[in-house]
Formats: C-alpha cells, sequence, structure tokens
C-alpha cells in the first residue's frame, strides 16, 4: 500500500462527487435526482478506484477484467501502436508550465490581454525556455498582432483591459 | 429532400464559405502534422472564432478543420514515421518504411487518394441514410432521446479503454453539466453563490482547456524539436493512386470497417485505423509492416471513411460518438442549431451542407496535402518551446472571445490543469466533455420523459430495447474480461 498519484486523483474525484450527492440533497425533489442517480454509483466506482490503487494484488483479477477491449486486436498491433506513440512524459514540468499558465491568467487579469501577452511569452520564451531573443520577440509580436487586429478590430472583441488599466 | 439538398450545395459553394474551407484545410493540415496535436485540439481552438461567423460559413470551416487533420497526421506518419494523432498510427507502420525504401510519394499518392474515396463513401452512406434517420426521429421521444444519450455515454465508457474508469469519467462528466439553472424547474445548483456559474460551466471554455490547453502544456514538458525531417524518397505518385484502384476490394471492406466504427460511439478514433489494418493483415498476404501499400490503404480508407460515420448519431440524436463529435455538437448549440428534427427537417440544408463540406473538405486536403507534403512535413520540425506557448495564448484569446467573460479564462485554466492529470491517470477524456455536453440535454429528457409517461417510460419499447443494450454494453467487456482472465 503505497500513495501514488492516482489514487490522490482518484480521492479528490470522490471528494468532489460526494459534494455534488452531499449538496444535491438541500435541492427540490426534482432539481436534486439527477445528482443522486448519477452521483451515487459514481462514489462507489470511485471507492473501488481507490480499493485497488491501494490494493493493487487483491484487485488484480478485476483490474485486468476490467481491461479487456470487446474490440478484440491483436495484442502485437496495439503494442506496436504504443510503442509508436510514446513520449517521454513528466509530470512535474506538466505541473510546472500549468503553474506558468495560471501566473498568466494572473497577469491577464491585473493588466490586462494586450500587456500580458507579450510579458508571459517573453518571460516563459526568453527566461524558461531559452530561446533566442529575435525568435521570443517576433513570437510576441505575432500573438499581439493576433489579439489586436485579429480579436480587438476583425472580430470586434473587446478584450478584457485588466483591473489595473480597466 | 431534393431542396434541402440543393439548399446545402448552394450554401458550400458560397465564396464565403468556399474561402473558409480552404482556409479550414490548410489550419487542419498543419495541426495535422503536429505531433500531440490532434483533430478536438484544432476544433476546440477555432470553434471561439466562428462565434460570429454566418453558421453555414462556420460549419463549412469546422468541418474542413476536422476532414483535413487526418490526412495532415498521415504525411507525418509517412514521411518522418511520427504521426501526427492516434488516428494515424496503423497508416505509420508501412508508409514510414515505404518512405525509407525511397516509396514516400507512393504511400503519400495511395493514403490521399484512399483518403479522398473514404470520405466519398462515408459521405454518400450519410446522404443515403438521411431519409431512414428522418423517419426514425419522427418516431421518437424524450424517453428514447435520454435511452440512446445513456447508451452513447455508456458505450464511450465501455468501449475506450477502463470501463470503471470510462464510467467515472461519463458521471463526472455528467455531474459537472449540472451546474447552473436546473433545465426543468430553474433551481440554482453549485452555483457558489458566483454569477458567473448561473449559467453552467460554459461549454467552449471548458473544451479549450481540456484539449487545447492540456496538450500545449503537454507538447512544452516534453520539450525539444517534435522531430527531425529527413525524407529520402518522394517518387511513385501515380504508382500509389494506382494502387488504391487495383486493390479496391480491400479499400472498399476498410472503407466499411471506418463506416461503422464511426456510427458506433467509442469504438472509433485511434482503434478504427488499426482494425482496419488487422483486417488487411488476416485478409492478404503481404509484406506488412515492411513497407506494403496496402497497409496504409486499409489505414487510410478507414480513417476517412469513419468521418461521415461520426456525423450520424451526432447530427440524428445528438450523441456524439467521439470527443471530435462532441466539440462539433457544441459549436451546433453556438450557432443555435439543433440536433435531431430540426437538423432533419427545417434545417436539412445545413446537414446537407456538412456533407458537402466533408466531401471537399477531404478531397482538397487530399489534393492540397499531397502537392505539398514535403512543406507540410517540415511544419512537424518547428521547435514546440515556440508553438507551445503560442497556441496557449490563442487559446487564452479564444476562450474569452466568445462570451467576452474573463471566468471563461479561469475554467480553460481550470479544465487545462483537470484535463492533465485525466491523462495523466488514464482517465477517458472524450467520456468526460461527451458528458458535459450531452448533460444537459439528458437531464430535460429525464424529466419530460417522467411528466409525461411517469416511470413507466421504461417500457416503451425502442427505450427498452436501447436500455437493455446499454445493459449488454455494459456488462459484455467483464463477461469478456472475466473469461480470459480465467483462460
Amino acid at each position: 500500500m503505497r500513495l501514488t498519484g492516482g489514487l490522490v486523483f482518484a480521492v479528490a474525484l470522490l471528494a468532489v462527487t460526494l459534494y455534488f450527492v452531499t449538496a444535491g440533497l438541500e435541492f427540490d425533489e426534482m432539481a436534486r435526482q439527477v445528482p443522486m442517480i448519477v452521483g451515487i454509483p459514481i462514489a462507489a466506482l470511485l471507492v473501488l478506484q481507490i480499493a485497488t490503487e491501494l490494493f493493487p494484488r487483491v484487485f488484480a483479477r478485476l483490474d485486468r477484467a476490467d481491461r479487456k477491449q470487446v474490440v478484440q486486436i491483436d495484442e502485437e498491433l496495439i503494442a506496436q501502436a504504443e510503442a509508436t506513440l510514446a513520449s517521454d512524459e513528466n509530470p512535474g514540468r506538466s505541473l510546472e508550465f500549468h503553474a506558468w499558465v495560471g501566473a498568466f491568467v494572473l497577469v491577464i487579469y491585473a493588466v490586462g490581454f494586450l500587456t500580458a501577452i507579450p510579458v508571459f511569452l517573453t518571460s516563459l520564451l526568453y527566461f524558461r525556455l531559452k530561446e533566442k531573443l529575435w525568435v521570443t520577440l517576433l513570437a510576441a509580436a505575432a500573438m499581439w498582432v493576433v489579439a489586436y487586429f485579429g480579436f480587438m478590430k476583425l472580430m470586434e472583441v473587446p478584450l478584457f483591459p485588466g483591473v489595473i488599466w480597466g | 429532400m431534393l431542396d434541402a439538398a440543393y439548399e446545402g450545395l448552394r450554401m458550400a459553394l458560397q465564396p464565403d464559405a468556399l474561402l473558409y474551407v480552404g482556409f479550414g484545410v490548410v489550419i487542419g493540415l498543419i495541426i495535422g502534422v503536429i505531433p500531440g496535436l490532434n483533430g478536438p485540439t484544432a476544433l476546440a481552438l477555432f470553434t471561439p472564432l466562428t462565434y460570429r461567423m454566418d453558421p453555414s460559413v462556420a460549419m463549412a470551416f469546422l468541418l474542413a478543420i476536422y476532414a483535413a487533420v487526418s490526412y495532415g497526421g498521415s504525411i507525418s506518419a509517412i514521411l518522418i514515421g511520427v504521426p501526427g494523432e492516434g488516428v494515424n498510427v496503423a497508416t505509420c507502420f508501412d508508409g514510414y518504411e515505404m518512405t525509407k525504401k525511397g516509396e514516400g510519394g507512393r504511400a503519400l499518392a495511395a493514403a490521399a487518394t484512399a483518403s479522398g474515396l473514404g470520405a466519398i463513401i462515408g459521405v454518400l452512406v450519410l446522404i443515403a441514410v438521411l431519409p431512414v434517420l428522418r423517419a426514425i426521429v419522427f418516431a421518437i421521444g424524450p424517453p428514447e432521446i435520454l435511452a440512446i444519450s445513456l447508451w452513447g455515454l455508456t458505450a464511450i465508457a465501455a468501449l475506450g479503454g477502463s470501463l470503471r474508469r470510462g464510467l467515472i469519467s461519463g458521471g463526472i462528466g455528467l455531474l459537472l453539466a449540472t451546474v447552473g439553472f436546473e433545465p426543468v424547474t430553474g433551481t440554482l445548483r453549485y452555483s457558489f453563490g458566483t454569477l458567473y456559474l448561473y449559467d453552467g460551466i460554459d461549454l467552449t471554455a471548458a473544451l479549450i482547456g481540456f484539449f487545447a490547453v492540456t496538450e500545449s502544456i503537454t507538447l512544452l514538458a516534453q520539450g525539444g524539436s517534435i522531430s527531425r525531417v529527413s525524407i529520402q524518397g518522394f517518387s511513385g505518385i501515380v504508382q500509389g493512386v494506382r494502387d488504391v484502384f487495383v486493390n479496391w476490394f480491400l479499400f472498399l471492406r476498410c472503407s466499411v470497417i471506418g463506416l461503422v466504427v464511426g456510427i458506433m460511439p467509442g469504438v472509433g478514433g485511434a482503434v478504427g485505423n488499426i482494425i482496419a489494418y488487422s483486417h488487411a493483415l488476416q485478409t492478404t498476404r503481404g509484406q506488412y509492416g515492411k513497407g506494403d501499400v496496402r497497409g496504409v490503404i486499409a489505414a487510410e480508407a478507414s480513417n476517412n471513411a469513419k468521418e461521415g460515420g461520426d456525423l450520424i448519431p451526432t447530427v440524428a440524436f445528438g450523441v456524439p460518438g467521439a470527443a471530435s463529435m462532441a466539440i462539433l455538437l457544441n459549436a451546433f448549440y453556438l450557432h443555435g442549431l439543433n440536433p435531431g428534427k430540426e437538423l432533419l427537417t427545417t434545417k436539412l440544408g445545413f446537414t446537407f451542407l456538412m456533407a458537402f463540406t466533408l466531401l471537399t473538405g477531404n478531397l482538397l486536403s487530399s489534393f492540397i496535402g499531397l502537392s505539398f507534403a514535403r512543406v507540410f512535413s517540415a511544419i512537424a520540425a518547428v521547435r514546440v518551446s515556440v508553438l507551445a506557448p503560442t497556441i496557449l495564448v490563442f487559446s487564452f484569446l479564444g476562450a474569452y472571445g466568445v462570451n467576452g467573460r474573463f471566468g471563461d479564462v479561469v475554467v480553460a485554466w481550470i479544465f487545462g490543469l483537470v484535463g492533465l492529470m485525466f491523462k495523466r491517470y488514464d482517465y477517458s477524456r472524450a467520456a468526460v466533455v461527451i458528458g458535459l455536453v450531452l448533460g444537459e440535454n439528458i437531464e430535460r429528457s429525464f424529466h419530460l420523459s417522467i411528466q409525461t409517461f411517469g416511470w413507466s417510460f421504461v417500457s416503451r419499447p425502442l427505450t427498452m430495447a436501447m436500455l437493455v443494450l446499454t445493459v449488454v454494453t455494459l456488462f459484455v467487456p467483464l463477461v469478456f474480461g472475466r473469461q480470459e482472465a480465467e483462460a
């Protein structure tokens, strides 16, 4: 029994599901029907998922049955396909870049799209990804043009100005 | 029907629509050749741009992108051995081997011909079944719509990989769809007191987060250059076209496989081309895996015939069979097009427009893709460190652009994180988005069924049949799995 990312994620999903079920109890009868009908079995399945994450050996047989496909395809072909599509996944880096994106959202909130776009692209490309300065500036300028002329002028979308300028 | 077909043709031939089809094809090809970006990402990314377009032009644009992505993926699969997306993986098996032998042009031409002709078959079947679909749609009511939707969602969950995680994903999608006003009583649910959530979670922003943001971050995390382009051989284009006609029966069988796979929710996507390739392997003798052109023909015929099949349940019942179709369904709603009776009666012209666009999009993408294959394959070598951040910026502009609400930007970001987790821990993203897109309709149909028929609605023949099919779909994998595990 060990703490894995899969286990933590399943627990988080269970918490969300239980919130939907328990908060749903306060709604009128019609409004709570679907959250109950869907939420209770999903919560049960998540408990099972957590159990299989906690005790993989005990539930190994159930897990094998669960993964079995109705459409039977040559296993060699599947393995070949998986090898072709394989990529170097790095969960730590994924979360780091997601944090960068979170920072971008915050900067948009503060100073709006037109300022946030060059700030975000310059910081990420030049300082974090070590791109050449001219590539960084070109990308930042190109996306600023897309935002200003493409969205604001052509599509007439008044882009979020940010709480500071707005 | 003929009037509608004429109307569809007229809309498809508008200068604006034609221009956007060409534009969509180029975008689709570019996104298709970039490994890691796929059809759902392309559709999620460009749906917001259609918001202010005329619905007919918007549909033409989106379907052209959808049609071209698949052939774009074939180009990189054949020329550089890296499939643009899962649907092109079987093309890679023999296509890249042919390139290594100096027959890249022949493989590309065979793929282009099989794709184009496969699409024609898919579209012809779509048009041929329209009268039958009309008859079915007129015979069904909310109970049947509910049962069909439940079956579609269950099939996605059950046939797409792990049954348990598939069902959990579909259920989470349905639960998220309950946020906001309840569609019949108007009760406010799970809004946390914020005005933003009164209308529920914005689908477009959520889909952008779930696909475009997630895939861009994944690309960034993988880092480096996607691939180095080193095309050794580019000859035999005429031979490649001829190969498809010489192997016409194999092409036809694989097109039918693709079509069936497209109609069946959950089976399609990455698996369809492998099923067709596997069929070619089992029914014909050849040097498969070592550069046999029939491997390319089988995979590509199935891929593009599938697209016509994909549209059938989406247009007729509003039940998308795959993530791309769920995003397209959201685009229908965005443009005030309601699947089912409306798209098969008063707005039948739009359905014909979609069929014609799928056809022209596929033919055009085959032609442009083949003509500029070297240029497109070079795009795959663009560094992700430059590409992914610009896609991220574009994603957030798109998320904001539809409603002009900052909350949509936050939703796209949150769904980007959730999408990463779903991808990392192998939960079905397709099932979540289909649950999210179908949620409101399922709930409305459920309440209307109860109000009109009481719980006896389940005993209506077609409803009963679909519910039985749902149960069978749920339990067949378990039964099969247990037998295999015991053996």
